[in-house]
This record gives C-alpha cells, structure tokens and sequence, in this order.
C-alpha cells in the first residue's frame, strides 16, 4: 500500500504537460526528494561558488560540495543540506522547453534534519581523534570541513 | 529444483505400486512410503510459500530502492553515454553482477551464459580477458572455467542493504585496476516477470583518453563543465562507476527477489500438483488393501 502511494505521489510530482518551467531531480542513492519536479529555481553550492540555474540555463555539469541546496517554487523556498554530487544540466528532448536539473549528491536532507549539537559534538571528536597516519589527517580534515558546514546550515 | 526433486522423490513410490497391483500384497509398506512422501511434499510447499512470501517482501522493499536510487544514478550514465563506443581491442574486464542466494530462476545462469559468450568471443579476437564478480552464484558458476582470470569477487554483498558506500568500494577496486576497457553484465529489470540481461560498455579512463579528439569534443564541448574538465574528470569518473555499479545491483537485486517470487509460486504449485498425484496413488493403495482384506475375510468366513 505504501509502495502504491508513493508511486502515485512519485507520478503526481513529474511533470505531466508543463512547459517552460525547470524539471528538478533532486536525489541521493537512498532517497529520491523530487523526480522531474516543475519549480522556478534551483541554487547550489558548487566548487567554485554558488549559483542558480534556472530553465534555459547554459548546459553545465557541475561538482557540488558541502552545502545548502535552495529550491524556489514562487514564493515557496525549500532548502536541502548536500555533503557533494553533481548537478547535470540537459536542454529538453521534446518540444516542452522543460529543461532537466538533475541533482545526484551523496547525502541530502532537509536542513530541518540537521541536529547542530550533534554535529557540533562529532566535530570535537574529530579534532580529538588522533592523527597519527595521512588516513586519519585526511579523515579529520574532511570531515571537520562538511561538519563546519552542516552546524552553519542548521543555524 | 523442487519439482526436479518432486519428481526424482515420486519414482520410486510410482515403481513401488506398480510392483503392488502387480503381485497383490497387503500394501502396508507402499502406503507408508507415499504417505511418507506425501508429509515430504507437503512440507516442501510449506517451505516454499513461505519463501514466497519473503521474497514478496523483499521485492516491496528492493523496488522502493530501486525507484528511489535509479535517479540518482542515471544522470551521469546519461552523460557518459553521449561518447560513442568504438570497437577498440585490448584487454576486456567483465563485471558479473550476481546474487549471493540461488532459487531465484535463471538470473545468475542468464549473467554468466552472457559472460562466458563474451570472453570467447573477445578470446576469439586474441583480446585478453579478466573477469570481475559480485554475488556469490557468479564465483560459483565462473570460477570452474574462468577462475585463473579472477581479479577481484565480492560476495554477501546483499547480506546487509546495499549502499552506495559498498557500490564505491567495489568501483575504487575496478578503478585502480585500471581497466583498458570494461563491460557490466547484469539484469534489467522490466516487470514483475520479466527482465533483461544486458552487456553494458562501461568507458573506462583509457578510453576516454584514447578516444578520437572529435568525438570527445562533440559529445562533451556542449557541457561547461565546474571546475575545468581537466580538474573535475577524474572525480567525476569515479562517480560513474559507481554510479554503474549501483544502478546494475540494485536492479539485479529486485531481479532476482521479483524471479524468485515467481520460481517459488511455481514450485508450490508443482508441489500442489504432486500432491495431488500422489494423494491418488496413496488412495488407490489404500483402497486396493481394503479390497484385499475383505477378500480374505469373506473367503475365510465362506470356508468355515
């Protein structure tokens, strides 16, 4: 019953002649958040800075870090924390001018989920941790580096 | 496999009342033995059905992962599918995705049947030919023949739910085994009773490196990429194995739980049908004991 449900919600969300408008895909191995979603923008934390995409943007292929990912749907704002991925940009295939954002990140959760005491807590373990080979070091840097950013997105 | 051990069980108990009618004994043992047989089918249906319904919620759960994972994976597959695929020789490595459980039909036949096909024909050629397994029917099946071209197996991999984090260990170790070229052999899956087994080319970093500028520049110029291609390739490539990786097991995955409902239904139901047969049987004997005794009790009563 639920795998019904959540496929007619999954069917409900894409698009069914839209046009115009940007298709979302916003996803992580574990969950699917939206599936070919109309909304008006999307913004992403990307290596070399933020930015937005919206429909008709140039054909980008990007790499994502530790960040907040802000979907505008008019006046409708959603953000999601992303710990990396991409974000593939395509033109459309058919004659909808529906162009396709497709974001594919290792993790993403809504910044509601994000518990900052607990990542404020794991950030002191990973400072205690010892850092006795380049596992470790490499380990602590990275992980101090996405914790920073998850205590910042859920302030 | 049940029905084969359905049939191989009711042999003997159909000989034994053949030989029964035949030279009119007191049937006592034959009707012990087909009840005998009888309590073995009926508690094969039972493991049967109950293997059913495990894998009936099994399947709910793997296609909820398959639905929710497959976007994910797709984009960058999509990308990487914009290179053309240019028939290079050189060595081959498959990748033969399995499933660590039989019972299931003939999923794991069906990888291995396309691998053992591909390594000949790429043999053939004078390519040589290296062999990655994931599922523990893939060892089994591939190692009696290919067994010295083994370089990595990854079994139990579905012993705790797959996770992108496994799909990535396995493709950091095909990665680093820097494959000149690599074909995924897995199911598709299509519906509930059907699936395909696909050969899927899988670019490796050689090829990309090696492939004719044009090309590249026609499939990739397109895309600005951030940072430059140059910085972000690598990282991006490692992705698409993984990607690959994890978009063929999960797929295997509900596969084999979705083809295993299936082979489950129709060995309870074969098991339904040999009961039956042997119900017969079991009556017919019982009958025909009956039958004997009262023959003897009236032939006695009228001598006396």
């Amino acid at each position: 019953m639920a795998l019904r449900s959540a496929r007619i919600l999954r069917m409900a969300s894409e698009a069914t002649g839209v046009t115009n408008r940007l298709l979302l895909t916003l996803t992580s191995p574990g969950e699917a958040i939206c599936v070919k979603k109309p909304v008006d923008s999307v913004t992403v934390p990307g290596t070399e800075g933020v930015f937005t995409v919206t429909n008709n943007h140039s054909l980008i292929v990007s790499q994502l870090k530790a960040g907040v990912i802000n979907v505008r749907d008019g006046s409708e704002m959603k953000d999601y924390f992303i710990s990396d991925g991409f974000l593939f940009f395509n033109h459309p295939t058919d004659g909808s001018g529906c162009c396709t954002a497709e974001v594919a990140g290792v993790e993403i959760v809504p910044t509601s989920a994000l518990d900052k005491d607990r990542a404020t807590q794991v950030l002191s373990e990973l400072m205690a941790a010892p850092k006795d080979n380049e596992w470790d070091r490499a380990k602590a840097q990275l992980g101090a580096a996405l914790v920073n950013q998850v205590i910042k997105a859920a302030e | 496999m049940f029905s084969r051990l359905f049939q191989t069980g009711l042999r003997p108990a159909a000989g034994g009342l053949r030989a029964v009618t035949a030279e009119q004994t007191r049937n006592a043992a034959t009707l012990k033995t087909l009840s005998i047989r009888m309590r073995a089918i009926k508690n094969m249906q039972k493991i049967t059905k109950a293997m059913k319904m495990v894998a009936t919620a099994k399947f709910k759960k793997d296609m909820r992962t398959m639905e929710n994972g497959l976007p994910f994976a797709i984009p960058v597959m999509n990308l990487f599918q914009r290179l053309p695929v240019e028939d290079k020789a050189g060595a081959i490595t498959y990748v033969a995705v399995t499933s660590d459980k039989g019972l299931c039909g003939g999923v794991n036949t069906a990888v291995a049947k396309q691998v053992r096909q591909g390594i000949t024909a790429e043999e053939a050629k004078g390519n040589v030919s290296k062999v990655v397994v994931i599922g523990g029917k893939g060892v089994a099946v591939l190692k009696r023949l290919y067994g010295d071209r083994f370089t990595h197996s990854f079994e139990e991999c579905s012993k705790v739910p797959f996770t992108f984090a496994a799909a990535s260990l396995i493709a950091e170790r095909l990665a680093a085994s820097n494959p000149a070229r690599c074909k995924v052999v897995s199911n598709e899956f299509k519906s509930m009773v059907s699936y395909d087994t696909i050969a899927k080319h899988t670019f490796t970093v050689d090829e990309a490196h090696t492939m004719d500028k044009g090309e590249w520049t026609k499939a990739m110029d397109v895309y600005s990429f951030e940072p430059s291609i140059y910085e972000v390739w690598q990282d991006l490539h490692e992705f698409y194995y993984g990607c690959v990786i994890y978009g063929s097991f999960i797929q295997s995955t509900t596969t084999e739980t979705a083809q295993r409902m299936n082979a489950m239904e129709n060995a309870s139901k074969n098991a339904g049908e040999m009961y039956g047969k042997v119900e017969l049987q079991f009556n017919r004997a019982r009958q025909a004991k009956i039958t004997t005794e009262l023959c003897e009790i009236i032939s006695g009563a009228s001598a006396v």
